[in-house]
This record gives C-alpha cells, structure tokens and sequence, in this order.
C-alpha cells in the first residue's frame, strides 16, 4: 500500500492507496508521526483509492479519530467505496465518523 | 423444505453413481473370473496373483508421474497461470511416452528370456505367468499416456473430448485383456504390433480433436528445467505404490503356499481376510508415514500440508481396520462357514467378490464420512450413514447375488454371450465414470482436488505466513469475483479470511503449523441468481472457538475491537469443530 501525506497548516491529509490489510497497518502506524504532531488538528483522510482495510486498519483510523477528537479537532473520511462504507455500517464505526463523498 | 428437497436430490444422485459403481465392479470381475478361468487355465488365480505385484508396480509408477505433474499444476493453477499449467502437462506426455516405451520393452522381452533361461514353460503357471506378462506390455505405452492427455482435456474443460478420453482408456482394458486371454497362444506377434499401433493411431485422433478444438497445447515449448522437481515430487508417491506392491506380493505368495496344499477353501480365505486387512494397513501406514516424511523434506509447503493431514487421517484409519481385521479373523470362518465353496469356482469366487467388498468398503466408506464430516468440514452426517449402509452391505450383496445368479446361466453357454458381458461390464464402468464426472461430488481419482477446485466452485490454499495469509485473502476476493459473487461479499470473504488466518498464525504455536482455507461458492438455495459462500478454515495449531470467545466476549466497546469481531459482524454464520487435533471455522457468507 501507498500513502501520500500533505500538510497545510493545522489540516493535514492523508491518501491511501491499494489495499490496507494487517501487515500494511503496521508500516502505516509508523509512518504517522508527522500528522500527530502539535500543531494539527484536524485529518482528512482520502480514500478514493483504498481498496481495501482489515480491522488493523480499522483500529488505525479509530485511534486517529480518538486522538483528533481529543484535541478537540476533526476528522473526516473522504471518498469511501461502498464495500468499506458497508463493513464500517455493519460494524458500527459509520456513524462515527464525518464521511464525505 | 427447499434445504430437504436439495439434500434429496444430492442423495438420489449419489445413490444413483453408487449403483453404476457397484454393478459394474461385480460384473467386470466376475466376468473377469470366469474369462480367466475358461481361456487360461486352473492356474489363473495363482498367475493373476503374481501378476497384481507387477501391476501395482506400474500403475505406482504411473501415479506417482500423474501426481507430481497435479501437484506442480495445482500449484500454478492456484497462480492463475493455467498457460504454465499447461506446459507441465505438455511434458508429461512425453515423459510417460519415453517411459512407458523403455518399461513396455523391458516388460515384452525379459520374461520370456528368464523363463527360456530356466526352461520356459516348465509348468502350466509360469507359462501362464509369462503370457501374461508380454500382454500386460502391449498396453503399457497407452497407459502411461492417456491419464497424462485425460488431464489436459480435463483441464481444458472440453466435455466432448474428455468423454473420447474415457472411452480410450476404457478401450486400452478391453483391448489389452482380449490380447493377453484370448490371443497370445496364438501368433503373439502380430497381433501386440497391431495392437500398439492401434493405440497410438486412436490417442493420435484423440490429441488431434484436442488440438482442433482449443490449440492450446504446444510441445515446442516445454519447461525441461522442471524435470527434476517433477521427479521429486514423484517420490512420495513411489514409496506409497512400492510398499503396495511389496505387500500384495507377500500376501500371494501365502495365498499361493495355500493353493499348493490345497487348503484355499472359501473358509480359509475368510479368516485369511482378516489377516490380509491387517497386513495391508499396517504396510500402508508405514510406508505412508515414509512417505509424508519424504513430502516435508523434498516438496515445497502445499504439498507439506497435504500431507501432514493425510498423516492425522492415515491414523485414524489405521484403528478402524486394525479393529475390523481382527473381528473378522476370529469370526470369519463362523460368517461363511456355511457356504463352504472352493474359491476356483463360480460360486465361490462370486462370494469372494463380495467378501472383498465387505472388507474394504465398510472401513473406507466409514472413513471417508468421517474424513469429510471433521477434516474438511463438508458433508451431510445422517445420509453419510445411509450411504454407508447401502455402498458397504446392501448393494454388494445384491449385485453379487445377481452376479452368481447370470453366472449360471454363462456356465453352459458358449463364447459369444461370454463376451457380451466382458462388453457390458466394461461399458457399464465407461458409463459410471461419466456418471460420477456429472454428480460432481464425487471426484474423479484422475484429477487433483486443487485443479479440480479450481476449475469449478471452490479455491483451497495452503498459507504459512501472515504476508501469505493475506495474499490468500486477496486470492480468495478475486477467486469469488471471477465465480459471480457479488463484490460485497467477495470483499467479505477476504475480511474474513485474513482475520482468522492471521489468528491463526500468531496464536498457532506450533513449528509445523499448517493452515488450510478452501473457498466454495454455490448458487444460494433461496435465491439462485445470488451466491452463497462458504469459507472454511483449517489448521493444527492451539485449540481457540472463536464462538464462544464471542460469546464470552460481545462486541460492546469500540476500544476493545477485533478482528475476531469483525467477522462476526459481517459473516451469516460462523461454526468450530476441532477433531483430530484438525481446527475447522466454518464461515458462510
């Protein structure tokens, strides 16, 4: 999988393209750094190109929310497909999240 | 009512192979006899004995050709590259060519040589012997060859050309069996040059019809850098078939130092059985554990994994029979005492038929079940039994009733109608075959589980590594775009996929764990334009339920998500059976 990261600012973006699976996760926890850090509060992360996310994953962009959040920032899922948006349905993590499309 | 109407059908259409099965074993074989008997002479059991060691040889050495090219192909296959798949088997028609020629010859010539050294035709069993074995090589070359192109029409997927495929094989018997009973007294030669000429000229038009049809097999192009791993992979196979020989050889031989004293009642044989199915799984199993051994150290991991659950079944197997030989040699003379005929004769012979398959259908049937029912998780349990009952005692003992019944009538009756049934018997095992390739569940021995997975409904891969359970994962995603599941649910089954098998592997604890995930795709009992998936997982790594860890553990908090959740949440239905020491989930979609 690919990511691209672009910072303006206190908003950062993250694109992710291909496949987010568990050993996929793991490259991107470390790789996460730069949008942590003090300044930013908020994340908007592209998803047009994810093809794919495994519950890896799915913890990743939860802790993300939990850390934006408690900065009393934001973050936003931009351009989900629609086999994501329905395992993120079905296991409640939808209604979480600011989803754009 | 639907679910029961299904099952109905599957059942009537397995009873319906069972009964071709059946039939057409007893009548081959009993026609058999009687044509051994009335064209050889009162030493054919003993020369058809001796002969069995030789052909288990062969067929060993042609299994263990065929397999090694199934188990390279199924490997490919599981790639996508069916081209490459195709190469493989173009090599191997010419290396059971090249083969069979070298053995065809040996086969021809030498017995007559050693049997001219010692005086040929001393005694009216060696001569028989001899006979025989110069008209087993007449059909060697063919033999080799036509399993090798079965698999490629097989693959090809051309119904047409893999139905002239059975009906060459099923001819390669025939003709074989008139030569070496009704010619070979005759003037031998001409008729064994004809004959080979005869196959050719009809396995020639058969790769012709092939070529036509699809043009995709090239023999300019032949991969001969895998020549070594083909013989390799061989191996196991051979260790397998060699013991198989070995042991039919020992058993003759006493079945032999009977007939000599003339002790070789139906009586004796019975108790003998009993000896015969211990002496057999014993030898089986030891040489299969060699076997498995060989497979860890010289074949790559998929062939491993088959092989260890072969190992765990093998076990199991080995209890069944023990327990069922032993019964049967204290009990077997009591069971047929009252019969009391010599095996030579068509009565007696008609009960040995049924005797053999009495002992070796009740355990194998029996195994089987279980084998599908706790290993590969598949497998109806209730009509499991049923089967068992009808295919071990119902079926065998009619059909060998009917068998000893038109045998009375054949006793005084001439040639031709002789042959007649020779022909039927063989048509009827032509039709089963087909019979079987139509039911569908029940697989042609030809043709591996994995190609033949493959080019139907179902995907199995055999991941080590989490990076290889996720790449199966994405194998199994495309697998069920390309079989018409929509792309939610193949995006489902991936999820699942990866989520277990990644369970499995960092809790597996176990240097020789093996994963097994095999994916099914059916046309959905409610609905038959939508897909039902089944995805099964196995693996013989530390006992975890997913299902009752759920159950202990419901999805309540976002911070405490897992994988183990996600699949619960996303799949229909989720079940774990663990038997012998096997780890099966069984997650449908």
């Amino acid at each position: 999988m690919n990511t691209k990261v672009t910072i303006d600012g206190s908003a950062a973006t993250l694109k992710l393209i291909g496949r987010l699976d568990t050993p996929s996760a793991v490259a991107l926890e470390s790789e996460l750094d730069p949008i942590k850090a003090e300044g930013i509060t908020s994340l908007l992360i592209d998803c047009s190109e994810l093809s794919y996310i495994s519950s890896s994953g799915m913890r990743i962009f939860f802790t993300l929310y939990k850390h934006f959040t408690a900065k009393g920032g934001s973050l936003v899922l931009k351009a989900l497909n629609e086999e994501i948006k329905e395992v993120f349905e079905m296991t409640g993590f939808l209604s979480i999240y600011t989803v754009e499309d | 009512m639907r679910e029961r109407r299904y099952i109905i059908d599957v059942f009537h259409r397995n009873i319906a192979a069972m009964l071709f099965f059946f039939l057409s074993t007893v009548i081959v074989t009993f026609v058999d006899s009687i044509i051994i008997s009335r064209y050889i002479g009162t030493h054919a059991m003993d020369a058809n004995g001796i002969m069995a060691t030789y052909n288990k040889i062969i067929s060993t050495l042609i299994l263990a050709l065929t397999t090694s090219i199934q188990l390279m192909s199924a490997k490919v296959l599981g790639k996508g590259q069916k081209e490459e798949a195709m190469k493989l088997f173009s090599m191997s028609v010419v290396f059971a060519l090249a083969v069979s020629l070298v053995l065809a010859s040996i086969t021809f010539f030498a017995p007559y040589s050693i049997a001219r050294f010692f005086g040929a035709y001393a005694t009216p069993l060696r001569e028989t012997v001899v006979r025989m074995l110069m008209g087993s090589a007449i059909g060697l070359p063919a033999m080799f060859v036509a399993p090798q192109m079965m698999r490629i029409l097989q693959l090809s997927g051309n119904t047409k050309s893999l139905f002239f495929s059975m009906i060459a094989l099923g001819s390669v018997n025939v003709m074989n069996d008139i030569i070496v009973v009704k010619f070979l007294g005759g003037d031998m030669f001409y008729f064994t040059l004809g004959s080979s000429v005869a196959w050719y000229v009809l396995l020639g038009i058969l790769h012709a019809i092939y070529r036509h049809d699809s043009n995709k097999l090239s023999f300019h192009y032949l991969p001969w850098d895998k020549l070594g791993l083909v013989l390799k992979t061989s191996l196991p196979t051979m260790f397998a078939g060699f013991g198989e020989a070995t042991k039919v050889l020992l058993l003759n031989l006493v079945f032999l130092h009977l007939s000599c004293r003339e002790s070789l009642t139906l009586a004796n044989f019975a108790r003998f059985s009993g000896l015969y199915a211990l002496i057999s799984l014993f030898a089986v199993a030891v040489v299969n554990s060699v076997s498995v051994m060989v497979a860890i150290y010289v074949v790559e991991k998929n062939a491993k994994a088959i092989n260890l659950i072969r190992k765990e079944a093998m076990k199991m197997l080995l209890v069944v029979m023990c327990s069922i030989s032993v019964v049967l040699f204290i009990f077997g003379k009591w069971v047929v005492g009252i019969w009391c005929h010599d095996v030579t004769s068509v009565e007696g012979y008609s009960m040995l038929v049924c005797l053999r398959l009495l002992l070796v259908s009740v355990p194998v049937q029996a195994f089987v079940m279980f084998y599908n029912k706790y290993i590969t998780g598949v497998g109806h349990y209730k009509f499991g039994v049923i089967q068992i009952i009808l295919s071990t005692f119902v079926f065998p003992v009619a059909f060998t009733a009917l068998g000893a019944w038109i045998g009375s009538f054949f006793d005084g009756v001439g040639d031709e109608a002789t042959w007649i049934g020779y022909f039927v018997g063989h048509a009827a095992s032509l039709a089963m075959i087909l019979v079987y390739s139509k039911v569908g569940d029940i697989p042609l021995h030809f043709i591996s589980k994995e190609i033949r997975s493959y080019q139907r409904n179902q995907l199995a891969l055999c991941p080590i590594t989490q990076d290889e359970a996720v790449e199966t994962a994405e194998k199994m995603q495309v697998f069920c775009n390309e079989h018409g599941v929509s792309r939610k649910q193949s995006y489902l089954v991936s999820l699942c996929c990866e989520e277990l098998c990644n369970n499995v592997v960092e809790a597996g604890h176990d240097n020789n764990l093996m994963i097994r995930v095999r994916v099914l795709c059916e046309p959905s009992k409610e609905n038959p334009d939508k897909k039902t998936v089944t995805l099964t997982i196995q693996d013989n790594g530390s006992y975890f339920d997913p299902v009752r860890y759920y159950e202990q553990h419901p999805f309540v908090d976002r911070d405490c998500f897992t994988g183990l959740h996600l699949v619960f949440k996303v799949a229909h239905d989720v079940k774990y059976v663990t038997a012998f020491r096997m780890n099966t989930s069984i997650i449908t979609l």
